[in-house]
């Protein structure tokens, strides 16, 4: 044993190679030294790198964030052109955008697919087609609802999103805070934001699905802030509607009580938002008769129901556009459809927690 | 004198083609030339009578840039006997220590290890999803989540685009996206970008 035991360090001290043991030995331990350091050093960069990822504090609460986004387009005046592309579907449209501090005024105007003009005036709406001629005048109630219900304790955005801050981008000419609101749970999808660096316009939007997977984007192409957007011009297009005819879009009021319908379970994080029926078409057909809405603050679902008819519907069927994910299910004599920017297997909750109660 | 109308750019082709076909003495004609050009310099006030690039030495880049051309016209044969003789030669000469098998070995294991570590760091930081590394494309990731899967057999894409333009596979379905929009677009995220998302993309749809 002894022998055994010299023979290493003689031979060490001679640098003689001929020995397997004696020279393999300090080699493997040096080997596994640094192998262990290779794999070391690999793991902890990403521990080190989420650990300063977690640390890091975003600058401002995900209500800031959106609140700041809506005041930027409340006190800017912008023209540029807007992209929507999902998959290899893509849209264009030129944007002008103006306000005068009490009213805001927007006309879009598509570049791409059946030529259409839509200008709003706060709520109010109207869409020219002059393909044919015909002018759709609405109210939308849901583009006043925030950013006051931001500020009121009924928010419960926070508690189904979190909010990362990724940086600064550059977008379109201009520099952008790059922001990330994460979904709690499953049930909803996540969105990446690029918020002009020193007004917070939004100026690109993606929608992500599971895995982050990239559902949709909206982005400025480009885009001109303070641009010389005269109201008055805006105001003289919006209601000069001669040689259109001009259809009022409606929708009657109701509650999914009065109707005979609720949910059996409550979908986490989404409350009804309102309910009408009897609307008139917008695509050509008229296959709902009640329209129930749901948000849950950023993401929104609207259940369809009418009234089976087996010409056309048949065993259950969902379809997606994008981020629009849709889902129909037969219910007794009902046809039912849950619609919005959510998950099929939301959609699917909601599908199958309606109920009949009359 | 017909020098001085050459540089000046008023000699006319007949006289151009007539002063070629007459012999000259080169030398003497870039003389001319550049004393030409000194004297017009000196009267446009950017005299720079020592510097600049001399005629002469640039006519002899113009000489050893035609002698060059030619031959690689000429001699494309060469060139190419030129490359193979390369190739015969050694790419890399061995290294020092490349004789020594336990050298051979580490760096075997190290590689091995290096690969481990990369891939264990890659595998373990893409399930989060959400964080850093979700920024990096992930095409092919289905967007469907396991709760999803049942329903991915019968989700269809509804919108289909054709030469002809975006063609809807089912009009109900579209009336319905056109109401969802319209009167269901209830989102913190609907001012501005939603509303604008909405105009866009509706005209296609509708």
């Amino acid at each position: 044993m002894a022998v055994l035991s010299h023979q290493p360090s003689a031979l060490q001290v001679c640098g003689l190679r001929t020995e397997p043991t004696a020279a393999i030995f300090p080699l493997w331990r040096r080997l596994a030294g640094s192998l262990l350091l290779v794999l070391a050093t690999g793991l902890a960069l990403p521990c080190l790198a989420q650990t300063a990822t977690a640390a890091k504090e975003p600058s401002r609460s995900l209500t800031e964030w959106l609140t700041r986004m809506h005041e930027a387009s409340r006190q800017r005046a912008y023209q540029g052109t807007l992209v929507v592309s999902a998959g290899a579907h893509t849209s264009a449209s030129r944007i002008w955008h103006v306000c005068d501090g009490v009213q805001q005024m927007e006309r879009v105007e598509t570049l791409t697919g059946a030529p259409r003009t839509t200008i709003r005036r706060d709520s109010d709406v109207i869409t020219f087609a002059p393909d044919s001629k015909t002018a759709w005048v609405e109210k939308r109630e849901s583009l006043g609802l925030f950013p006051e219900l931001l500020r009121t304790a009924s928010n419960a955005i926070p508690e189904h999103y979190d909010v990362r801050e990724l940086g600064v981008d550059r977008v379109a000419g201009h520099l952008a805070d790059r922001i990330e609101v994460v979904p709690r749970d499953g049930l909803r999808f996540g969105y990446r934001i690029w918020a002009e660096q020193k007004t917070g316009l939004v100026i690109k939007m993606q929608t992500l699905g599971a895995q982050g997977a990239l559902l949709e984007q909206v982005a400025f192409s480009e885009l001109q802030l303070n641009a010389p957007v005269r109201m008055e011009a805006l105001k003289r297009q919006m209601g000069d509607t001669r040689g259109y005819e001009v259809l009022k879009l409606t929708m009657e009021k109701t509650t999914a009580e009065a109707e005979g319908w609720q949910l059996k379970e409550a979908i986490p994080g989404f409350a009804s938002m309102g309910c009408h029926t009897k609307s008139p078409p917008l695509g050509g057909a008229e296959p709902a008769s009640l329209q129930w809405v749901f948000s849950d603050g950023l993401a929104s679902v609207s259940l369809f129901v009418e009234a089976f008819d087996p010409q056309r519907h048949g065993p259950e069927k969902s379809a997606v556009v994008g981020a629009t994910h849709s889902f129909s299910q037969r219910l007794d004599g009902h046809w039912v459809t849950a619609l919005g920017e959510v998950p099929t297997a939301t959609l699917r909750r909601f599908v199958q927690s309606l109920e009949r109660i009359r | 004198m017909l020098l001085c109308a050459l540089l000046d750019g008023e000699l006319s082709e007949a006289e151009l083609s007539d002063w070629f076909s007459r012999e000259h003495d080169l030398s003497d004609a870039a003389v001319h030339g550049q004393t030409h050009q000194v004297i017009g310099d000196v009267l446009r006030g950017q005299a720079s009578l020592a510097g600049g690039t001399s005629a002469r030495v640039f006519l002899a880049g113009v000489h050893a840039r035609l002698h060059f051309e030619v031959r690689a016209e000429v001699g494309p044969q060469e060139v190419i006997l030129q490359a193979r003789s390369i190739e015969v030669l050694p790419v890399r000469a061995l290294a020092a220590n490349g004789a020594v098998f336990r050298w051979k070995l580490v760096a075997g294991v190290a590689s091995l290890a290096a690969v481990m570590a990369v891939s264990w760091t890659v595998l373990g930081t893409t399930p989060a999803g959400a964080g850093p590394g979700a920024s990096a494309p992930q095409l092919a990731l289905s967007p469907l989540s396991p709760q999803d899967t049942t329903s991915t057999s019968a989700t269809t894409p509804f919108v289909v685009n054709t030469r002809q333009g975006v063609l809807i596979r089912d009009a109900e379905l579209e009336a319905l996206v056109a109401k969802h929009r319209h009167y269901g677009g209830v989102s913190a995220l609907q001012m501005p970008a939603g509303f604008l998302r909405n105009a866009t993309f509706d005209a296609d749809v509708r």
